[in-house]
């Protein structure tokens, strides 16, 4: 009896001493399958077709794209559409996360000036031959950029940066860059987009009274010196268009430099605000597929449900007034809306973006010395 | 038999584990501690002395009068928020230890608590609607007539200074307040019996048995500080940034990953040297009181 019990304890003891070991080993193993989930696997990479990152600039562009093209994609095909909004920058955070081995975003929404980065930088998807065998009928002429031999983007947005004025804050308003520049003859509190260096660069070149022929390759000094002059009366410098919508919403700045679509969008909560087309810069941008993007094939889908849906197109212009790659958007679209499309507009310039992406990162580099220095 | 005992004894429960269980039990630790911590460190400093100009890219980052600007901008509003919230929370968590009126102490609670259960965008955008051209403050002050014209209040050093004393005030008030917990109210009396004044007896009775907990505050609230990085973007705007922005700005926007390091070892050598400036006020003797 009293072995009996002796060896049943005995084996309590031994199983014990088993459960000891088997909770180190429970440990080691709990840690390696922790480290392993959170340096990501390829099985649990959110891959497959049924998610779609797009990176976009955030405020009214981005809202306008959700109402009128993720939302009903969405619903149309299952994928689930993710947005997510640097603001800007976009070059260099793909750049990043090609580094990194880390492609967060899919789709690129139009990154402005960047888009020539990005195909200089070999960073972009190329479009397959049969995506653009479906699409060629659907979209411009031309709307397959920067062109036949790299169709590394679809035409949509072309945003203009140009100057807004709120005539409740101020009586008399700048019409064109020299203007803006002229702070004793128009006086106001200021605010300049400076989210991409060569938008803010050209534009200072603008108001120091170069000409758009001149502007490539841009004059660095002369670039700085004339927004340091500046800087005294600037009181925004937004890093994003959802900053300098608040900026304008808010009354923080009377006379500023941003894109249409924020300006646009103000203008409904802030009617007396007018636009000054004159001196504006119209980037040369698109859809973008991200190269390596997890999730590619739902990227170029998503291109081809845009290409086929004009109509969507047409109400996205008429509400923001930018432009789409969509054949004969003209028979879809109001006078109204044809009439204030960036494209068409006066004084406009269409930026050599091959050109700006060049000295992308000199112009970066200029910029924040001149901001922060 | 006696075998017997002696197996079940080695196998039965010991106080002391052995070193392979020990090891194990750790492994977790160790391998988190390693992926984590050790990796990323040695990366970084990888990064920071690589490519392109080795140790030569610490030369290139004070080569930069908008990187001096920013350190220094970084260290100095980390210093003053320090001293406020610092100097706030001794007073308030000493309001705390010593209210008799369970009202105070809940008012007292919330009003520096209630940080610690927002999240930071929406602590950032109170301030946003306090500080705007239009806002609350502005109004106020316009209306009462202190001034004519609104001032520029956001996107400045101040909204800096007041979004990040806002968001710090929990983290100086809670290690004051464990440290005031242990001290005795009745020293403050005995000191008054003999003689001492309200304040002279909070200055040499209370302030030496404090001293540690002040410290703590001071090195947690800058160490924490000099790492900000959303509220000098959204309160103080492009032209001030803090390190950190200057190091989003290099990875995301200028592609500059070893600039980008560099400044990041110089913020932890900032902490560092706070940390042990900290280590070495407090004194090893007490230090090792404390840690028993």
């Amino acid at each position: 009896m009293s072995s009996q019990r002796t060896h049943a304890s005995g084996v309590k003891r031994d199983r014990r001493g088993r459960r000891g070991r088997i909770a180190a080993a429970l440990s080691v193993a709990v840690a390696v399958a922790t480290v392993t989930a959170a340096c990501g696997s390829d099985s649990d990479s959110g891959g497959g077709s049924d998610t779609l990152v797009i990176a976009g600039w955030g405020g009214s562009f981005t809202a306008a794209n959700k109402e009128f093209f993720y939302d009903q994609f969405q619903k149309d095909t299952g994928i689930k559409v993710t947005i997510a909004t640097p603001g800007g920058g976009f070059a260099a955070k793909v750049a990043a996360q090609r580094a990194g081995n880390n492609i967060e975003w899919d789709l690129l929404e139009a990154p402005g000036g960047d888009t020539s980065k990005l195909v200089l930088d070999g960073n972009l998807e190329r479009f397959p031959e049969s995506l653009i065998k479906e699409i060629t009928p659907l979209v411009a002429d031309g709307a397959i950029r920067p062109g036949p031999s790299e169709p590394y983007y679809l035409d949509h947005g072309g945003t203009v940066n140009l100057i807004g004025c709120n005539t409740k804050l101020v009586k008399k308003c700048p019409t064109n860059p020299r203007e803006f520049w002229d702070v004793k003859n128009f006086p106001g509190t200021r605010g300049i987009t400076a989210n991409n260096p060569i938008f803010t660069s050209l534009f200072a070149l603008a108001g120091d009274g170069v000409q758009p022929q001149q502007y490539f390759p841009v004059d660095v000094n002369r670039a700085m010196t004339a927004l340091k002059r500046i800087k005294p009366n600037v009181q925004v410098w937004s890093t994003s268009p959802a900053q300098m919508q608040q900026a304008v919403v808010d009354g923080e700045v009377a006379i500023m430099q941003a894109p249409n679509t924020v300006l646009v969008s103000a203008m409904k909560q802030v009617p007396q605000l007018k636009l000054h087309w004159d001196g504006g810069l119209l980037f040369d941008e698109g859809w973008c597929v991200t190269k390596g993007a997890k999730n590619k094939e739902a990227a170029f889908k998503f291109i081809k449900w845009y290409a086929e849906h004009r109509e969507a197109q047409a109400k996205f212009t008429e509400k923001i007034y930018s432009g789409t790659g969509g054949r004969d958007m003209q028979k879809y679209l109001s006078p109204e809306a044809i009439e204030n499309l960036p494209i068409n507009k006066t004084g406009v310039t269409l930026v050599d973006g091959k050109a700006g992406a060049k000295q992308q990162q000199e112009l970066g580099k200029a910029l924040r010395e001149i901001l922060v220095g | 038999m006696l075998r017997m005992t002696r197996r079940t004894r080695r196998r039965g429960w010991q106080s002391t584990f052995s070193g392979l269980t020990g090891l194990g039990l750790i492994a977790p630790f160790l391998v988190a501690a390693g992926v984590f911590i050790v990796y990323p460190f040695v990366e970084l400093l990888r990064t920071a002395f690589g490519e392109p100009n080795g140790f030569g890219n610490v030369g290139d980052f004070f080569q930069s009068p908008a990187a001096r600007r920013t350190l220094w901008t970084t260290c100095l509003t980390s210093l003053i928020v320090t001293v406020i919230v610092v100097a706030a929370g001794a007073v308030l968590a000493w309001s705390l230890r010593t209210t008799k009126s369970r009202l105070t102490r809940m008012v007292i609670a919330l009003a520096v608590f209630m940080p610690l259960w927002m999240g930071a965008v929406m602590k950032i955008y109170v301030f946003t609607v306090l500080l705007e051209r239009f806002g609350v403050v502005n109004r106020t002050l316009t209306s009462l007539g202190v001034i004519d014209e609104p001032m520029q209040l956001l996107r400045t050093q101040f909204a800096v200074v007041a979004g990040m004393t806002y968001q710090m005030l929990p983290y100086a008030v809670l290690p004051l307040y464990a440290v005031y917990v242990t001290i005795d109210l009745n020293l403050i009396q005995a000191a008054e019996s003999m003689g001492a004044s309200r304040v002279r007896a909070l200055r040499d009775v209370v302030a030496p048995l404090a001293l540690p907990g002040l410290l703590a505050s001071t090195v947690i609230v800058y160490v924490i500080c000099v790492g900000y990085y959303l509220t000098p973007v959204l309160l103080g705007g492009a032209t001030a940034p803090f390190t950190a922005s200057l190091i989003a700005d290099d990875i995301f926007n200028l592609f500059e990953p070893a600039q980008a390091a560099v400044a990041s070892v110089l913020l932890l050598v900032v902490a560092g040297l706070v940390i042990l400036g900290g280590l070495r006020l407090v004194g090893r003797e007490r230090l090792r009181r404390a840690l028993g």
